[in-house]
């Protein structure tokens, strides 16, 4: 059609994650585990590095 | 048989749901629950304490694979709610230890909770992603200027400077295009938010990105909103910036910062 691209169902990863790992809710208090304290860049740096490996290998 | 926690995929208000979605969860032996308290239903579903601890935890986020399929079992839950309602969704692994401990957060954060839940109300987030895709880059200039000719250091160094102003040219060109979609996309939202732009490595396209934003849409809007985007980015294309849309999503970057949100 035009030039914009609708991904729809089929998202990036890296969009998921960005969505997943720095938006949606914390809340503090009761919660027992969650994923806010995780190291963010440690966590993107694999999924580029998980991106390379897979460009680097084809299926 | 170990123990287990509740892994919340997100929240609803009461009544917008008849029954969970049927899907697999995180845990696929498990299935996707509704817990609800006061005018808040929490989507949860049952995984091993053993697993979703903090140590275990720790370790499977180093396991990509298992951090795509879990983040993937999150959306897929999230967006079959979508038609329904706007759930306030939870961030990645959150898990409560047991029913008490949701219930509690549940009604100590009742008030503010059900007010974000009413403020989404009717609205869904979308991102556009606008790439800078550059012409054909010129030949460089050959050290001389036409064969036969002495070579000339000073048109060398011409040609090379009028190049550097082009790209500088080029550059300032994208980033008013990126300027003017922003500005007009954020009309037709009614909140907007810049990310940083992701590298070409995660996002996976060997052209840079120039603009990552995202966009809370009311639902009436949306066509209005997706066929806007598409124009822009037809008439984007000459001007060597390609669009990417993805969504619809549930609303991760507009929660109010006072249940905890980002905004």
């Amino acid at each position: 059609m035009s030039a914009v691209t609708v991904a729809d169902r089929d998202v990036a990863l890296i969009d998921l994650l960005d969505r997943l790992l720095q938006g949606g809710v914390v809340i503090q208090g009761q919660i027992t585990l969650c994923a806010a304290d995780i190291d963010l860049v440690a966590l993107d740096l694999r999924v580029v590095v998980s991106a390379i490996d897979r460009l680097a290998a084809p299926k | 048989m170990s123990e287990t926690g509740l892994y919340v995929y997100g929240l609803v208000p009461r009544g917008a749901l008849e029954r969970a979605p049927d899907l697999p969860g995180v845990d696929s032996a498990r299935p996707v629950e509704l817990r609800c308290e006061g005018g808040i239903c929490a989507i949860v579903s049952r995984v091993d304490l053993d697993r979703f601890d903090e140590e275990p935890l720790r370790e499977r986020l180093a396991d990509m694979d298992w951090v795509e399929r879990t983040a993937r079992r999150h959306q897929e839950v999230l967006d079959a709610v979508l038609a329904a309602c706007t759930p306030i969704p939870m961030r990645l692994c959150t898990v409560y230890q047991d029913d008490a401990g949701l219930r509690r957060m549940l009604d100590e954060h009742q008030e503010g909770l059900l007010a974000a839940l009413t403020e989404l109300s009717g609205t869904l987030e979308w991102g556009v992603q606008a790439f800078h895709v550059p012409e054909t880059p010129a030949a460089p200039p050959r050290p001389g200027g036409q064969p036969g000719e002495t070579a000339s250091g000073t048109a060398y160094l011409q040609t090379r400077l009028r190049q550097r102003h082009a790209a500088e040219h080029a550059e300032a060109e994208i980033a008013r295009a990126c300027e003017e979609l922003h500005d007009a996309l954020s009309g037709l939202a009614l909140a907007a938010r810049l990310g940083a732009p992701q590298r070409p490595e995660a996002s996976g396209r060997d052209t840079p990105m120039v603009l990552n934003a995202v966009y809370l849409v009311a639902n009436a809007d949306r066509a209005r909103f997706t066929q806007r985007t598409a124009q822009l980015g037809s008439a984007l294309a000459p001007r060597g910036v390609a669009l990417r849309l993805t969504g619809p999503w549930a609303p991760y970057s507009f929660v109010p910062a006072a249940v905890g949100g980002a905004r």
